[in-house]
């Protein structure tokens, strides 16, 4: 039987949750959930729309392959997911040994695909407002925005862009 | 959702299969696409392929009859610099080897399950897909991209342009020898 972690995004019902937050000039704008989740001692996030459990490590199937940052298969409940290993992208070669898999949605054309993201310890949700980068800084080229928390500012990931290499010009 | 469902390409009837190893890792190809499993005694290396863009993968040629065998490496194929060759599979109707590590046994494998659309590298050609066997997924290779038919094409007509440059270097040859000894040996 496959183990869960009890803290799945998906038990704490807030995945894919979208609510309305007033802003100060007075509209109505979506705030969204985030995901985030640390590699080494950054963290990062992700919609949590895109989230759908964070699960503890299954063995991991290996085959010859030529895609970038795959490092191989899980099977859960009968699903072949691919393992998208991003962190050397995001921290480089110093992350620690991953201790999760966080499972996330991924577009192909009209169809979503799960993909397991190894992440380095736990997660937390968090509703923050995701934010535009700070004047003078540019952000990478897999981040959609920061997310400006208490004492830490985060990206917040654009899987698709991260996983398909798309650099910015 | 990409769940496992069996794949159209194989369907879920039982097959029969050859369970191969290339540098440490297993892949199938079904029985009645394996003509003969033979060892490497006749396999002869060639190396003017490797001048042909996409085809240094084929290493060897295999004379069996009348019939000659293109034989691709499989580890530079499937890019395994570790691999070590033992053995050679013959396809059938297709004038294609490959070079593998060895050959483990013969498997029964059932559903053929589609890649996740995460891969987007040339394993896409590779395989048709992944079967289970004994809760382990391996690869079940697509035969018909070792060597494609146009491959095939090249490598044929690169055969006869050289066959027939090597009949013309000896007619040469021969044309001077014949030469030389008509002339008293002064050439």
């Amino acid at each position: 039987m496959e183990d869960r972690i009890t803290r799945t995004v998906g038990t704490l019902g807030l995945a894919g949750e979208s609510r309305f937050r007033n802003r100060p000039d007075g509209n109505l704008v979506p705030a969204h959930s985030y995901v985030l989740f640390p590699l080494g001692e950054k963290r990062f996030a992700l919609r949590a729309e895109h989230v759908t459990e964070l699960a503890r490590p299954d063995s991991l199937q290996t085959f010859p392959h030529a895609t970038r940052l795959i490092t191989g298969v899980l099977i859960r409940r009968s699903s072949i997911i691919p393992v998208c290993d991003i962190a050397p992208v995001l921290v480089g070669d110093a992350a620690p040994p991953r201790k999760y898999y966080l499972i996330a949605k991924r577009r192909f054309g009209d169809r979503w695909e799960l993909t397991a993201i190894p992440v380095t310890g736990d997660c937390e949700l968090s509703s923050a407002e995701m934010k535009p980068p700070p004047l003078m800084c540019k952000l990478p080229f897999y981040a959609s925005g920061v997310l400006a928390l208490d004492f830490e500012i985060v990206e917040v990931i654009d899987l698709d862009k991260l996983l398909n290499g798309e650099e910015a010009a | 959702m990409s769940g496992m469902q069996s794949s159209s390409m194989l369907g879920v009837d039982r097959h029969t299969a050859v369970l191969f190893v290339v540098g440490g890792f297993q892949f199938v190809i079904e029985a009645d696409l394996v003509e003969e499993i033979r060892s490497l005694q006749g396999v002869e290396p060639i190396h003017w392929v490797e001048s042909h863009p996409g085809l240094a993968k084929v290493t060897h040629v295999v004379h069996r009859g009348r019939r000659k065998f293109f034989v691709v490496d499989s580890g530079r194929y499937f890019q395994l610099p570790q691999s070590h060759s033992s053995r050679v599979l013959l396809l059938r109707r297709m004038d294609v080897g490959i070079l593998v590590d060895g050959v483990d046994r013969m498997v029964e494998f059932g559903a053929v399950y589609p890649l996740p659309e995460a891969f987007e590298g040339a394993e896409r050609s590779w395989y048709l897909g992944l079967t289970l066997l004994q809760q382990r997924l391996v690869p079940v290779v697509n035969s018909a991209s070792f060597v494609t038919e146009e491959e095939l094409a090249v490598l044929r007509s690169a055969t006869h342009s050289r066959q027939i440059e090597a009949e013309n270097e000896s007619t040469k040859v021969q044309l001077v020898k014949d030469w030389g000894l008509r002339s008293g040996g002064h050439v």
